[in-house]
């Protein structure tokens, strides 16, 4: 079993399987380009720094990428727009503890630092969920969104939109 | 990375991924846009953001059509909801100075005028992009509207850089609001909008329906040659004179005519039904005035058939288009035919069949015309051709049959240059061989070792490729064999697009120290003896 090692901004190591890296565009175009693939290269001497993304984080995302082991990566930039996306309950139960926080927001920006399509879906589809049936206030309250408009400013986006109420 | 990061800071592109994401709620005018324009500055922006609303389209509430029309003073927008149920209850039309209260009470949305003025151009346009960005639409109508061309213009900027809507239609009617007809009804165009005005509009849709006929024209309709599967709404303009009396609809075939070359480069087939005079001196005036450049006008006078027939160079071969115009019993209907065929060795042909009156019969003829065509402006020989004419044609599999039996039998029977005429033709392409064009790429041929052969001819048994002056040569001695391989076979033109001007200037410099090179190489290379060159050549 090769071990690639990563290494989060704030200097910790992570020694990852190869295997589990090919869900990650931008690790996977990394490693063919260095040839860490080679049999004559020494793939632990040459650890990939991503600066990026904070230790936590990436810890995370080995959680998540483990247990997506082999999970079918999705060709290309077409979504499926028809196709409902449906969070499955263990990656909901993964998202959960830090939904509405700023761990979650982190882990979905490093997905798409890392181009790991699948992670980067869900975690979106998580957040989008949270929309539900909320208010722009609400939304606000729940995320911690510092509210920026004044009364006016609400007024005329509300009267630009007037219709579709 | 920052400390703590917040929802409004996070990248434009996973933002608008996550917007997209959004489940769309069926049945309700869902307001998430709205909720989510009101959640801080930076999400208004991306939302209202024209160049991002591909990406946004599931936070876009689905309607009907999106109607453009003035009722009295005022221009407005009414938005057709989703689905069908709420858009035909028409309410009463706020008209004239009519206050606003009164329209607000209408079920149906209205966008209306800010204030109880007619809203400035600009205001209305911005209206309208709005409208265009809030809502995902399949239809956009204009109803009972002057379109003058700086209005036409607007709504080309107010359209641009968003997604391309399927349908623009111009005519009310057709959603079904026959109460409403003397108040709303069809739009009227300014003398002064052109087509090429109306094709850039055209543009921004899919496809175009109730098209006024006088843009029906070749311009117009090549905008949507590419789109196959639209071709269908094109027709209908074009099927619908069927009653006008010939010289009145000598415009149109104009137009038609045009229209069929621009689809036959394409290869796109197209269906239409033209109501023509049978009177041969009529048709010919048709063509003098409409400087179609039709060659020649055939009659055949025991079949009644009465032939156009034109001839132009497209990708370098020489293409016969004919038109040919069958009136039946003088009745209206008419069945036509038109083929084409380039002068060396392909044939395509494009059936074109209507319904006719089934009282008629059915007849299918496959005609021999190559004794009665000519070409003329190029070296006089019969042109061979073969005449599908089919009228009252119920069954189309029959008929495709009948076609690709007349196109097989054809092949076997393509014209053959007498020997004069090939040498003649041999020794015009060595003279373009030797002017010498300049490129960068290899194409020089293994025969004659003219660097920069003008024509070239790909040996169908094994696809290579010679320059067709030595092709011809080879045919006059008799055996055609590949002096690469020996395959034994036939050969077609290779169709080659000429240089791009620009691009040969720019390496210019570079290929004439290669041509030079090259020129040297060759004929140092033509000493030797031809097995040797041959061998030489294949590596």
């Amino acid at each position: 079993m090769v071990l690639i090692t990563l290494v989060s901004s704030d200097e910790q190591n992570f020694p990852v399987e190869r295997e589990l890296l090919k869900q990650s565009g931008t690790i996977e175009t990394l490693i063919v380009n260095m040839n860490l693939d080679d049999e004559d290269t020494d793939a632990a001497a040459m650890p990939i720094p991503l600066p990026n993304v904070k230790g936590d984080v990436l810890e995370k995302v080995i959680q998540w990428m483990e247990h997506h082991k082999g999970d079918p990566v999705k060709e290309g930039d077409n979504e499926d727009n028809n196709a409902e996306i449906v969070v499955p309950q263990w990656d909901d139960d993964f998202f959960k503890p830090a939904m509405y926080g700023s761990k979650h927001l982190e882990l979905t920006v490093a997905a798409s630092y890392l181009d790991i399509k699948n992670l980067l879906t869900l975690s979106c589809k998580a957040i989008s969920n949270t929309f539900k049936g909320k208010t722009g206030p609400q939304i606000r309250e729940e995320w911690g969104v510092p509210n920026e408009f004044t009364p006016e400013e609400e007024e005329a986006i509300r009267k630009e939109n007037e219709w579709s109420e | 990375m920052l400390s703590s990061t917040n929802l409004s800071d996070l990248p434009e592109d996973v933002l608008l991924n996550v917007f997209g994401k959004i489940d769309r709620e069926e049945g309700k005018t869902d307001s998430v846009r709205l909720n989510l324009s009101l959640v801080c500055r930076r999400f208004n922006v991306i939302i209202t953001n024209p160049s991002n609303q591909k990406q946004l389209e599931s936070i876009r509430t689905r309607v009907n059509k999106i109607t453009i029309a003035q009722i009295g003073n005022y221009r407005v927008i009414r938005v057709g909801a989703y689905p069908n149920k709420l858009i035909y209850p028409v309410p009463e039309l706020p008209a004239g100075n009519q206050s606003r209260e009164e329209g607000a009470a209408i079920n149906d949305n209205w966008v209306k005028p800010n204030h109880c003025h007619t809203p400035s151009v600009d205001e209305f346009f911005d209206k309208l992009a709005g409208t265009v960005d809030n809502f995902e639409t399949e239809i956009i109508q204009l109803s009972n509207m002057f379109l003058t061309r700086s209005f036409i213009s607007s709504l080309i900027l107010a359209l641009g850089k968003r997604s391309r809507i399927a349908t623009l239609d111009f005519n009310i009617e057709r959603c079904g609001l026959p109460d409403y007809s003397e108040r709303i009804g069809l739009t009227e165009f300014s003398c002064d909008v052109d087509d090429v005005l109306m094709g850039n509009l055209a543009r921004n849709f899919k496809c175009v329906k109730s098209i006024p006929n006088r843009f029906v024209t070749t311009e117009f309709i090549e905008k949507w040659t590419e789109e196959q599967e639209f071709n269908i709404h094109l027709t209908s303009p074009l099927r619908s004179h069927r009653n006008f009396p010939f010289g009145e609809i000598c415009n149109y075939l104009a137009e038609l005519a045009s229209a069929i070359e621009a689809r036959l480069q394409y290869a796109c087939t197209i269906e239409w039904t033209i109501t023509l005079s049978d009177n041969a001196a009529e048709i010919q005036t048709f063509v003098r005035t409409h400087g179609k450049n039709y060659n020649r006008v055939v009659n055949f006078p025991e079949t009644r058939v009465l032939g156009l027939q034109k001839y132009f160079h497209f990708k370098g071969t020489l293409n016969a288009v004919c038109m040919f115009i069958h009136p039946v019993h003088g009745a209206p209907d008419i069945v036509a035919q038109v083929y084409i065929r380039d002068n060396m060795n392909r044939i395509s042909v494009l059936p074109f069949f209507m319904d006719v009156d089934p009282q008629l019969g059915s007849t299918i003829h496959v005609f021999d015309v190559t004794d009665r065509t000519h070409i003329s402006g190029y070296p006089v020989r019969p042109f061979a051709a073969q005449l599908v004419l089919g009228h009252g044609v119920m069954d189309h599999a029959e008929l495709k049959r009948i076609v690709r039996r007349a196109v097989y039998e054809f092949g076997d029977r393509r014209p053959r240059m007498l020997g004069e005429e090939k040498l003649k033709k041999i020794e015009e392409l060595r003279k373009k061989n030797d002017e010498g064009i300049t490129c960068t790429f290899t194409r020089q041929c293994t025969i004659c070792c003219s660097p920069y052969p003008d024509t070239r001819a790909v040996l169908t048994k094994c696809g290579h490729i010679l320059c067709m002056a030595c092709v011809l040569q080879m045919e006059i001695n008799g055996r055609l064999d590949c002096p690469i391989c020996t395959k034994n076979g036939e050969f077609v033109l290779l169709q080659e697009e000429k240089v791009d001007e620009e691009k040969k200037e720019v390496t210019q410099e570079r290929s004439t120290l290669w041509l030079r090179f090259r020129n040297l190489l060759a004929s140092a290379l033509h000493l030797l003896p031809s097995s040797l060159r041959s061998i030489l050549r294949i590596q």
